[in-house]
């Protein structure tokens, strides 16, 4: 929290100009034609333009990257075209919005969001029109997230898409859609989405608390937004989910969670979540009871042993021969003659190896991404152990545990313990399976101190109701799901009527 | 900035106690690892110790080198070592300890044992054993039938369904023997034979800690299953009954799962123990003609049976009673009844007075697949 | 959400908390403390627990007339601030001697086998400034890492199946086979593994359910009473009376007899994971201290916990001459704690005679 006052302090002491104030839509000033080309001016594909109205004339004002064509004749001229000098020209513009004359900053804040704005002066009013048109993306399939089962829509970078995308699925008007303005310079609109009566009504006030205290120049996607609302900026694992597909997000509304969406990224912010909640894809709904519990453990365990692999490695070859059968032990030690480092910079030039070749190829142009991941995989790894460089058995580990940590659906829990186990590998290499140890309760101890929006982040292990076991590690089939999550502590624990009600 | 500045500390302290050192650090390479260490008797009286460090440890073609030395504690000679190898001694493979019978016999084993035992490297199921010859014999030998020595030993020491006569003595076991105050320990025999192999010819039996007699395998299977346990190895007896050239007739029974009952009258004053003996086996071999299809024909076989087995049992009790020794833990009998201190002079001074009261109960499950 | 909310420790936590507190170092080198009582050995923790229990019931009716206050609070209101404080800082020279016996111990341990070539500055280091981590974030944080602990270590009771057997079961019989010097020796010595759960007395204010603080409390005593119970039955079970009374370790012979088909020996994992319970233990000693420290100075300062670890430090690693390191470690602690549960006795009586004096004065 100190942080953000911080951060507060140094924006608000700036010296400001007109332009670069905080801006606020709903300050007065007063209309005019000068005023607007002042605004305006240097936007070259901004339309300031007077026509013909009827008898009269007015000023038509818009942003021709924003409006098409079609749109703007459709909604616009076409109406204006039938408007004989009657009294009212809202009779003609029927889906408009009348400004008043002294609403200057919101009259540049619509046509900066593609409103058309027409003028009329002789009559006093101003009337706003919704022809925002961009070019938006198709729905496609996540890339980042994806089922064999389900549905395979994901979010897109428009909102008002975005919104549609939900609220196809939930048609209940207690399903509350909040917009606020972010960002100084974007300017850009936030949705925050919760069911009314299932979300809890303290934690909404306090993300919408979190958001309007947000001051920052704008945000490049969601995952920035995220990352300045969260509880614990330092920690390496984010406290919010994340996800681009609608069949998770819609599911974290029903269970009372909040979603929030910025406009112009695809994805979503699931607040609040809990620690276990990082390893659950949406397939496991899908799923019948035994595969996905099965699948839920693998993931979470696999957490623990990714980050604890190579470093067991590390300390028993350093530290603790003994834990060795035999014949493994001749078999490492044979493989291990002709290498000529101490296990632990073996350990992380492999490690670096594999992180390099992960990055390149994230960033690479597709085309030549094929060749070099195949040549980086079987070249480094059968060249490195033939010029020995590594063990082999070490190559198999270390690919074994970079396989388990893509497993989590979260991307930002996998990078984070692909960074965490870093340590681990130095502890090891310090202590042995104490230093191991050691860090793992570093770890333990951070993530049991996390907080997701003021609720502990380590439910299930400690869970906040009794019924939480049920979708945890282990999940039960779904008869069984009959209360909500502790952590969204709704007022309607249950999710269908027993026999009572 | 105080969360940076204890960061920066920790950091700097962990760096420091682990990178720069001149000591070069342990490496699994650089080890070598004892496979087996030897006990003689030097001619002063003093003990002489033999380790075999394989290059690689159960590897089928491997070299190993041997160290030697006279020494009066056993770690002297581990320091003795470590200055003539390039290599970092380490005994947390090690797999197998050999004594040999002299230095059973006139020195005792508590004393190496008990500093191997202090030693947290070495593990508590380090086999051990006797030999006949000297320990450094026995592991200088040349064994070109079989994998090599510590391989061989280690497998041949371990416990198994064919060698379940085999007391199966670690270092664990013999400590907790040794100083209970009512068991004695029992450590394998083994000697070098003719054909270039090591066999467990033997049964060592102690007082304590020092070798005074020992008993051939089969008293030894008895014995087996006198303390409980389940699997017993193959026996063959002789019976009573004689075939028409006036050779005994022989019976061997196999796949034997035991079970035995003692009680005892609680008097230490006059002891008495009643032992009742259970087992079940399979009829592999019998060289006399009686007929086995009928229930009559193995009813008779399981009553020879019994008969023998009683006598062998209290051949075997009797001979342990002479020598004043307890491998069987008959002591626990009346240990557990026993109000007040308890200690192992006591039951030593009791056990040549025990009269055994021995039954044993045989039955015969199948004769295999013929009858 | 229960930022602000003063209350904090349900059920769960209060049971794991009086577990970590209670279960550390003592119980490797259980078998060991109790060996004058020989085979019998196993009817003391089940004795000890029962006397905890008992202590325990004092201590919760002191503090359910203090619902608020902690013992360091209570003592300055009953005795007055000279006094009151002289007792508090004797109870957190109590905790601080504690902690410093607990890691000293468990890092013994550790130099003697899992790193005996290294020295333990750089482990202690690392453990206080761990403990300081955990304890920053308040004893619900103490609970939470205790909690964890107790799940991430429990299962090792699975392993006892080996000692059992191969041991020999009738080492149980006699029974009662004791005498009564016997019995109190081992009762004084074993006793330093029975204390942790006196420091409820200083986390009571905190807890959300007093009414039945008193059921919670004793099923973590039980729980922990039970595993103590086990160790010391499957050593009695696979030693003899001479091993149990000269090994100093008896749980790591324990656990040495583990034999899995794809390791060799695994005891120095499980020493390793040890870490955890001795850690619980050390957070909540740490977070006494620091709760004493903050009480004595009335003013609440990050110094009080940071500087605790210094002291500590310096108390482990420091020119102690050994004749009273003895004294210091081995008896202090436990007079530490006799004194602890009897002064919440005296502090009951107390408490009464002032509340019959107001009622006289007010009548």
């Amino acid at each position: 929290m100190w942080f953000r006052g911080w951060i507060n302090n140094i924006a608000n002491n700036k010296k400001t100009s007109l332009q670069e104030e905080s801006f606020n839509p709903n300050a007065k000033g007063e209309v005019s034609k000068e005023a607007i080309v002042a605004y305006l001016q240097d936007v070259d594909d901004a339309l300031i333009k007077d026509i013909s109205v009827g008898k009269g004339s007015a000023t038509i004002v818009y942003i021709k990257s924003l409006v098409k064509m079609e749109i703007l004749q459709e909604l616009v001229i076409t109406p204006l075209n039938t408007f004989e000098n009657q009294d009212d020209p809202e009779e003609v513009l029927k889906i408009s919005e009348k400004l008043a004359f002294d609403e200057l900053p919101k009259l540049i804040e619509g046509v900066m969001s593609g409103l058309c704005i027409i003028i009329f002066y002789d009559r006093k009013s101003i009337y706003t029109i919704d022809t925002f048109s961009p070019p938006v993306r198709n729905l496609t399939s996540s890339e980042s997230e994806s089922t064999v089962l389900g549905p395979q829509e994901a979010f897109i970078e428009a909102l008002e898409s975005n919104f549609s995308l939900i609220k196809k699925r939930i048609r209940n008007p207690n399903l509350k859609t909040k917009v606020l303005l972010l960002g100084t310079e974007t300017r850009n609109s936030v949705g925050v989405l919760y069911i009314r009566g299932i979300a809890n009504q303290e934690n909404v006030q306090r993300v919408l608390y979190r958001l309007r205290n947000i001051e920052f120049m704008g945000f490049g996607g969601t995952a920035v937004l995220k990352q300045m609302l969260e509880d614990k900026p330092y920690s390496p694992f984010p406290q919010f989910g994340i996800t681009q597909r609608v069949d998770a997000a819609v599911s974290a509304l029903l269970d009372g969670r909040i979603v929030i969406f910025l406009n112009g990224s695809p994805e979503a912010a699931i607040c609040p979540t809990s620690f276990f909640e990082m390893f659950v894809s949406p397939e496991d709904y899908y799923n019948r009871w035994t595969t996905a519990s099965l699948l839920r453990s693998l993931r979470f365990f696999g957490f623990f042993a990714t980050i604890m692999l190579t470093p067991l490695y590390v300390s028993v070859l350093t530290y603790h021969p003994e834990v060795l059968p035999s014949t493994l032990l001749s078999l490492l030690m044979e493989s291990r003659t002709k290498v000529p480092f101490p296990p632990v910079i073996e350990v992380l030039i492999i490690e670096l190896v594999i992180e390099v070749l992960r990055e390149a190829g994230a960033r690479m142009p597709t085309k030549i991404g094929q060749t070099i991941g195949i040549v980086g995989g079987i070249v480094i790894g059968t060249a490195a152990v033939d010029a020995g460089l590594a063990s082999n058995i070490l190559i198999v580990l270390v690919a074994i545990s970079a396989l388990l940590s893509f497993l989590p659906p979260n991307f930002l829990m996998s990078n984070g313990s692909r960074f965490i186990r870093y340590f681990f590998i130095l502890a090891a290499a310090l202590y042995g399976f104490l230093g191991q140890m050691i860090a793992l309760a570093w770890l333990l101890a951070h993530l049991a101190n996390l907080t997701s929006l003021g609720s502990p982040y380590m439910t299930p292990v400690i869970p906040r109701s009794a019924t939480d076991l049920l979708d945890s590690v282990l999940r039960a089939p779904i008869n069984f799901f009959i209360k909500r999550k502790g952590i969204s502590r709704s007022k309607k624990e249950l999710t269908r009527p027993t026999d009572e009600e | 900035m105080r969360k940076l500045l204890i960061f920066i500390l920790l950091l700097s302290i962990t760096v420091s106690s682990g990178c720069a050192r001149r000591v070069r650090g342990p490496k699994l390479e650089s080890m070598g690892l004892v496979g087996v260490i030897g006990f003689d008797l030097a001619e002063d009286g003093r003990t002489e110790m033999t380790v075999a460090m394989p290059q690689f440890p159960y590897a089928f073609e491997e070299e190993i080198q041997f160290f030697s030395a006279t020494v009066d504690l056993t770690h002297e000679a581990l320091v003795e070592f470590t200055k003539k190898s390039d290599k970092l001694l380490k005994y947390s493979h090690l797999m197998v300890v050999l004594f040999s019978e002299k230095y059973a016999r006139e020195k005792g084993l508590i004393q190496p044992i008990l500093d191997m035992y202090r030693n947290c490297d070495i593990g508590d199921d380090v086999y051990i054993a006797v030999t006949k010859a000297s320990a450094k014999e026995i592991m200088m030998m040349d064994l070109p039938h079989h994998p090599t020595l510590v391989r061989y030993l280690s497998f041949l020491l371990e416990p198994r369904e064919e060698t379940a006569f085999n007391p199966f003595a670690t270092i664990h076991d013999f400590v907790r023997r040794s100083t209970s105050n009512v068991y004695d320990p029992v450590v394998p025999y083994i000697e070098k034979q003719k054909d270039k192999s090591i066999k467990i010819s033997k049964i060592a039996i102690f007082e304590n800690d020092k070798m005074i007699d020992t008993i051939t395998p089969e008293e030894a299977n008895i014995l087996e299953s006198l303390t409980n346990r389940k699997k017993l190895s193959a026996i063959k007896l002789e019976t009573e009954e004689k075939d028409d050239l006036g050779n005994p007739l022989y019976v061997m029974i196999e796949f034997i799962q035991s079970n035995v009952e003692m009680s005892s009258n609680k008097n230490l004053d006059s002891p008495k123990v009643k032992v009742k003996l259970n087992f079940v086996g399979t009829l592999m071999g019998y060289t006399g003609d009686r007929n086995l299809d009928k229930p009559e024909g193995l009813l008779a076989l399981e009553d020879l049976l019994n008969k023998n087995m009683e006598k062998q049992v209290f051949d075997l009790l009797n001979k342990l009673k002479k020598l004043k020794v307890d491998p069987i833990g008959v002591g626990q009998e009346f240990r557990m009844y026993h109000r007040g201190k308890w200690n192992k002079d006591l039951w030593r001074e009791a056990i040549p007075n025990i009269e055994y009261n021995i039954e044993v109960d045989s039955k015969f499950l199948n004769t295999g697949t013929i009858d | 959400m229960d930022k602000g909310n003063y209350q904090k420790l349900n059920q769960y936590h209060v049971i794991f908390l009086i577990n970590g507190g209670i279960a550390g170092l003592g119980i490797l080198t259980l078998p060991n403390d109790l060996s004058s009582m020989g085979f019998n050995q196993w009817l003391v923790p089940l004795i000890l627990g029962l006397v905890a229990n008992l202590a325990l019931f004092p201590m919760i009716k002191l503090c359910s007339n203090y619902p608020k206050n902690n013992l360091y609070e209570i003592n300055e209101k009953l005795l007055g601030p000279l006094l009151g404080k002289i007792i508090n800082i004797l109870i957190t020279g109590y905790a601080i001697i504690a902690l410093s016996r607990v890691l000293r111990g468990y890092l013994t341990l550790i130099q003697t086998t899992l790193l005996p070539q290294k020295s333990i500055i750089g482990p202690l280091i690392i453990l206080l400034l761990l403990s300081a981590y955990v304890v920053k974030g308040g004893i619900k944080s103490v609970a939470r890492f205790a909690i964890l602990g107790f799940f991430l270590t429990a299962w090792t009771i699975y392993f006892s199946q080996w000692p059992i057997i191969n041991g020999d079961v009738r080492n149980f019989l006699p029974l009662f086979n004791f005498t009564r010097n016997d019995f109190l020796y081992a009762f004084h010595r074993g006793y330093f593994s029975m204390l942790g759960y006196e420091i409820i007395l200083f986390y009571f204010p905190y807890i959300m359910d007093q009414k039945r603080a008193f059921k919670h409390a004793s099923i973590g005593i039980w729980i922990t009473m039970f595993l103590y119970w086990a160790v010391c039955a499957s050593s009695v079970v696979y030693f003899s009376i001479w091993q149990m009374s000269h090994l100093r370790y008896p749980v790591l012979s324990l656990l040495k007899s583990i034999q899995l088909s794809f390791v060799e020996r695994v005891e120095n994992f499980f020493i390793a994971l040890w870490v955890f319970l001795i850690l619980s233990t050390a957070c909540l000693l740490l977070w006494l201290a620091q709760k004493g420290i903050k009480s004595i100075l009335k003013k609440p300062t990050d110094l009080s916990l940071y500087g605790v670890l210094p002291i500590i430090f310096l108390m482990i690693k420091g020119p102690i001459p050994n004749r009273y390191e003895v004294f210091l470690y081995e008896n202090l602690t436990i007079y530490g704690g006799y004194f602890l549960n009897l002064w919440a006795i005296i502090l009951l009586f107390l408490h009464y005679i002032k509340q019959t004096r107001e009622g006289k004065e007010a009548a």
